[in-house]
């Protein structure tokens, strides 16, 4: 729903999605967060980075939150606000020991390149990691589509 | 995610449709593996991606893996079909300049082979 504010439309919605941290979920998540995210004025190329920016959060939370053969939940929550779209990535697992390391390029894990960080990095205006008090890990990641943030070059 | 094999004397022909995700990567892992376990020398390697409508960074690491077996075993490793964004994905993953990426089959057959033969396709 759109709110009229002076002579700007401020635009703002939510979705929530809660599923078990299986790695078949997988693309329902992304196609679920570019369908809402789709509501803003991303391009097919913005919504394709989006979507893997999402399978590399999900995919990690699927990874490295649990332990082998604890199911737990993973959550989404979408955020669009005005121009912005926020995507909060929430697992309950063990969290990680030092958030700020995840960035680094080096920064690998058993079976994996490190490179789905790069790729959030990448695809999304900015990315960051924090391990809420309730325990667990949460990825925060926000776009602005590029058409937006022309207009504001412009001086709209 | 699918695969279709098409064995070429010693070419491999492999054409991926779908998506290449944590979910199916280890599927293609498996589906493959079982492949080479029949297979003692390789001269080429071509991987059709032009059915693929997804990929991510374990899709990146299950190229990789092909690619290093391909290497172990003395062939020449293909992608062919690469989509934008697929492209965009082995660019900033620096494996691009790893991979021979050609725009057909037909081409990097030829490019094993020299001109003249002739493929006719899967299937």
């Amino acid at each position: 729903m759109g709110i009229v504010t002076g002579v700007h439309m401020y635009y703002k919605n939510r979705a929530y999605i809660e599923f078990p941290a299986r790695s078949e979920n997988l693309g329902f998540a992304r196609v679920a967060v570019a369908s809402f995210a789709s509501q803003l004025e991303f391009t097919l190329g913005e919504l394709e980075e989006i979507k893997v920016a999402v399978s590399e959060g999900v995919s990690n939370a699927i990874i490295h939150a649990y332990e082998e053969g604890e199911e737990g939940t993973v959550s989404l929550e979408i955020t669009l606000e005005h121009t912005l779209l926020r995507i909060e990535i929430l697992d309950s697992g063990k969290g990680i020991h030092d958030p700020e390391s995840a960035f680094e390029p080096s920064f690998t894990t058993a079976d994996r390149m490190g490179l789905g960080l790069a790729f959030i990095d990448s695809f999304m205006d900015s990315v960051s990691i924090t391990t809420p008090t309730g325990g667990g890990t949460c990825l925060v990641m926000e776009k602005t589509p590029q058409i937006e943030r022309e207009k504001v070059c412009e001086g709209d | 995610m699918d695969l279709e094999v098409k064995e070429e004397g010693e070419v491999m022909i492999l054409h991926l449709t779908g998506e290449l995700d944590l979910d199916t990567a280890q599927q293609m892992k498996e589906k493959t593996e079982k492949l080479w376990q029949r297979q003692n020398s390789l001269k080429g390697f071509i991987l059709n991606l032009k059915g693929l409508t997804f990929m991510d960074s374990a899709g990146i690491g299950a190229l990789l893996g092909r690619f290093k077996w391909v290497e172990r075993m003395g062939g020449e490793f293909f992608v062919s079909n690469l989509s934008p964004q697929v492209e965009r994905l082995l660019y900033l993953s620096g494996l691009l300049p790893l991979f021979q990426v050609v725009d057909t089959d037909e081409e990097a057959l030829q490019r094993i082979h020299g001109h003249g033969n002739e493929y006719h396709g899967l299937g």
